[in-house]
């Protein structure tokens, strides 16, 4: 019967019983027991869930207890897997795995793919556009590059300003007219 | 930015690219149901979503907040955005009324069907292998990084095995357990 213990014991103190894992004497018996457990004792949230995500809609009161649910799930490890398998149960039930629709998150994944290997270059550009907006006054958050709310309520104000179409969205135009300053000041030697 | 939270949220947003994910396809399918579920399934698509979570969780972090389990934070963002975009819909009177539910409407029976499901989900964890239900304890109830569960391996006398090794072994047991979930089920009445 070996009496090893895993180094992580050391870790953290709260994962103690990780000192326990590697002697034979409870080794079979504890983890078994640990996560056939955890299925009982969070038995009431799960039913919840599985009620929740299992409905086509949510009324308000089901929404906050969802959104609850889901808070929970953020600090727990536990419910966090429990959730995600019940996601699965509920999501083959209705046949959310069949070929189309997997077909369908393999493109999603790559288009995903594609929009994270251009977040450098993109976030590049979008400090640019936020530097260029909070010059001329239209911007007054941060220059991180991440192009939220603010962002967008500041290009709406420049377009307006600007007299060109109000969509938030930096079109060709827009573009132009926010980075015109740049190369005016190039030209003169600024 | 605390270095270790972001690293830990871009190790989570890369793994949601790996279509062996069994992590991806649940949240992919818990996407698509809040989408039906607030009829918005015509005008946003999973990737949308996903895109303003991730979008969100990087302002979140470098505003110098943590994020601890970055699936569970994606999960609830994504709900949140979405329940966010059906008020601004709310706003224009904007609905999915021809939008198919994506799931049937919950049966009278469903605390049958959960009981079924959950002794199915307890069935399936015990006719894992001791060594595969190790590696699910390891990373659900200890919390442990692919690295540390490599380590503890390693003390079983189990080889050496890089982290992209373990995090495949990782799947393979979900996918296994979600196999004995699906025969259970098909088996097994609700009664």
């Amino acid at each position: 019967m070996s009496n090893k213990h895993c180094p992580h014991s050391q870790i953290n103190s709260h994962k103690t019983i990780i000192k326990f894992w590697y002697g034979g004497f409870v080794k079979e018996e504890y983890m078994q027991k640990s996560l056939l457990q955890a299925y009982d004792n969070y038995k009431q949230i799960l039913h919840d869930y599985h009620k929740l995500i299992s409905k086509v809609e949510l009324r308000n009161e089901e929404a906050e207890r969802m959104d609850k649910i889901l808070e929970q799930a953020e600090s727990d490890e536990i419910l966090n897997f429990l959730v995600a398998e019940v996601n699965y149960i509920v999501g083959k039930k209705n046949g959310l795995f069949n070929n189309e629709n997997v077909y369908e998150y393999k493109n999603q994944q790559s288009y995903l793919r594609e929009y994270l290997e251009h977040i450098p270059r993109c976030l590049n550009k979008h400090r640019e556009l936020q530097y260029e907006l909070r010059i001329r006054g239209f911007y007054s958050g941060p220059i991180d590059g991440i192009f939220g709310q603010d962002s967008r309520t500041a290009v709406k104000s420049f377009q307006k300003n600007s007299n060109l179409q109000v969509s938030g969205i930096v079109d060709p135009e827009t573009y132009q007219k926010l980075t015109h300053r740049n190369s005016k000041s190039q030209q003169l030697g600024e | 930015m605390n270095e270790e939270s972001r690293k830990k949220f871009d190790l989570a947003v890369q793994a949601l690219l790996d279509s062996d994910s069994p992590d991806t396809h649940s949240l992919y399918v818990f996407i698509k149901i809040t989408l039906g579920q607030f009829r918005l399934s015509k005008a946003y698509e999973v990737k949308d979503i996903i895109i303003e979570a991730y979008t969100r969780g990087i302002k979140k972090l470098q505003s110098g907040e943590a994020i601890n389990i970055p699936l569970a934070w994606i999960r609830r963002t994504a709900y949140n955005v979405i329940r966010e975009l059906r008020r601004e819909a709310d706003k224009i009177g904007y609905l999915d009324l021809d939008c198919v539910p994506v799931q049937n409407e919950i049966n009278p029976l469903s605390k049958i069907e959960f009981n079924g499901d959950l002794k199915a989900m307890k069935i399936a964890f015990n006719k894992l292998t001791l060594e595969e239900q190790n590696i699910l304890r390891l990373r659900v109830i200890d919390q442990l990084s692919w690295q540390e569960v490599g380590k503890c391996l390693v003390i079983v006398k189990e080889p050496v095995q890089s982290e992209g090794n373990l995090r495949q072994r990782g799947y393979r047991t979900l996918k296994k357990l979600r196999k004995i979930y699906d025969r259970l089920r098909e088996d097994m009445p609700d009664n």
